[in-house]
């Protein structure tokens, strides 16, 4: 028994002879990583955690241990860690309910984790301390029902354009608003290329199909269809507005005048 | 008003506006350049208009039916439309400080509708400094360092 370990047990199809494929092996670990990452990340405020594999094994099933590493003087969080990982996708597979602290992201991690059982691999499980937790095609079933389908608006966004990929099936870059927001990803189609590339590292605001996943507050992707570059020098300012227009309101108070005008 | 200026142009403090207030400032007698000018100052990095979209419009609503419901003895007076959603913007873009003079006489309500200021702190369940424009209301909120990274 190790109190901190969490370890994973991966079978392969029969016609495989119970192997694991080498690609599909490291798919789900991929996907393990991320999640046991986003727990890490959630029980420490936000600090990211990194793991030592304690144990590795192909014994017929293939299992890999694992366990957060703690530095000298950090907060303990391993225990929080292990339990958080558990109940988590115990609330997900068992109960369809995922914790208020799990964003749509990390929730497509935890989708991600379970989409290949039963398909690519026949079985996996997590061992904690002797209990056992299989993972079923309920997980990934339940993670869709509570991500739901995406709501969609015509909009905007505001902020700098970063990390463009011009190559690949999806042409995109990323928004970073200024108020502390999370980046969106934009995704654009190939006649937007040079304007795209133009923007780069430029504060623009784009327009389109704005996406929001049903649990989260902000949008998540922005289908492009048109990009407003802002060059900074060529914009007024706020001291370019004062005083010019004293009689703006007609001698009422702005303040009076705003209620006037919303009552209107 | 200066003091905001200077914590603004160093970079200390960017003003959030919902995208409405262009269509309420442009309703004044602004001369006719300043009219195009002015939704231009939105390109700029310290200043950031926010669109009305379906989840402000829908925390806008619920603010309003919050009031009507509420049974505090306003009830069921209620936000005005654009004050409703000049509020879930400020909320949802986790804005340090909500800066208006409406309610500054200190009334709670004014006809049909309640004012700002006196919802200082708590709008609906949601946590929300609401402050006048002064010197000494400005230094306290701000977030620094806001544009350091991207």
């Amino acid at each position: 028994m190790n109190e901190f370990r969490l370890t994973l047990r991966l079978q392969g199809k029969e016609e495989n002879g119970g192997d694991v494929l080498f690609n599909d092996f490291i798919k789900q670990l991929e996907a393990f990583k991320i999640i046991l990452a986003d727990a890490g990340r959630r029980v420490s405020g936000g600090k990211t955690v990194e793991f030592k594999v304690v144990e590795l094994s192909h014994n017929s099933p293939a299992m890999v241990g694992v366990e957060p590493i703690v530095g000298k003087g950090e907060p303990d969080y391993r225990a929080a860690w292990r339990k958080r990982i558990i109940d988590d996708i115990e609330s997900i597979q068992d109960r369809g309910v995922a914790p208020d602290d799990m964003g749509t992201i990390e929730l497509e991690h935890v989708e991600q984790f379970g989409s290949m059982v039963g398909d690519e691999l026949s079985e996996a499980t997590i061992l904690v301390d002797g209990r056992e937790i299989p993972v079923s095609p309920r997980l990934k079933k339940n993670v869709k029902q509570i991500v739901g389908e995406d709501e969609y608006s015509k909009g905007s966004l505001t902020g700098m354009l970063e990390a463009i990929n011009v190559h690949g099936d999806e042409l995109a870059f990323w928004i970073y608003p200024p108020t502390g927001r999370s980046k969106v990803r934009c995704v654009f189609p190939e006649a937007f290329k040079d304007r795209a590339l133009v923007a780069f590292e430029k504060y623009v605001t784009v327009y389109g199909w704005v996406r929001f996943k049903q649990r989260d507050s902000h949008a998540y992707r922005i289908d492009i269809e048109e990009i407003e570059i802002h060059e900074q020098d060529d914009l007024p300012t706020l001291a370019d507005f004062k005083g010019i227009a004293p009689d703006a309101t007609g001698g009422i108070e702005p303040h009076r005048y705003a209620r006037a005008f919303r009552s209107a | 008003m200066n003091e905001m200026e200077r914590l603004v142009k160093k970079g200390d403090m960017v003003i959030v506006t919902s995208a409405i207030t262009i269509a309420e400032v442009l309703s004044t007698n602004m001369p006719a350049d300043k009219r195009i000018d002015f939704p231009r100052l939105f390109g700029r990095r310290e200043h950031v208009l926010i669109d009305v979209d379906r989840r402000v419009a829908v925390h806008a609503a619920q603010y309003r039916d919050h009031y009507v419901t509420c049974g505090d003895q306003y009830a069921p007076k209620t936000l005005d439309g654009a004050d409703s959603i000049h509020l879930a913007t400020a909320v949802r873009e986790k804005c340090d400080a909500f800066y208006t003079f409406d309610g500054i006489d200190g009334k709670h309500v004014e006809r049909r509708v309640r004012k700002l200021l006196q919802l200082n702190n708590q709008v609906a369940s949601d946590s929300l400094t609401i402050v006048a424009p002064s010197l000494n209301t400005i230094a306290q909120p701000v977030r620094s360092g806001l544009f350091k990274n991207p």
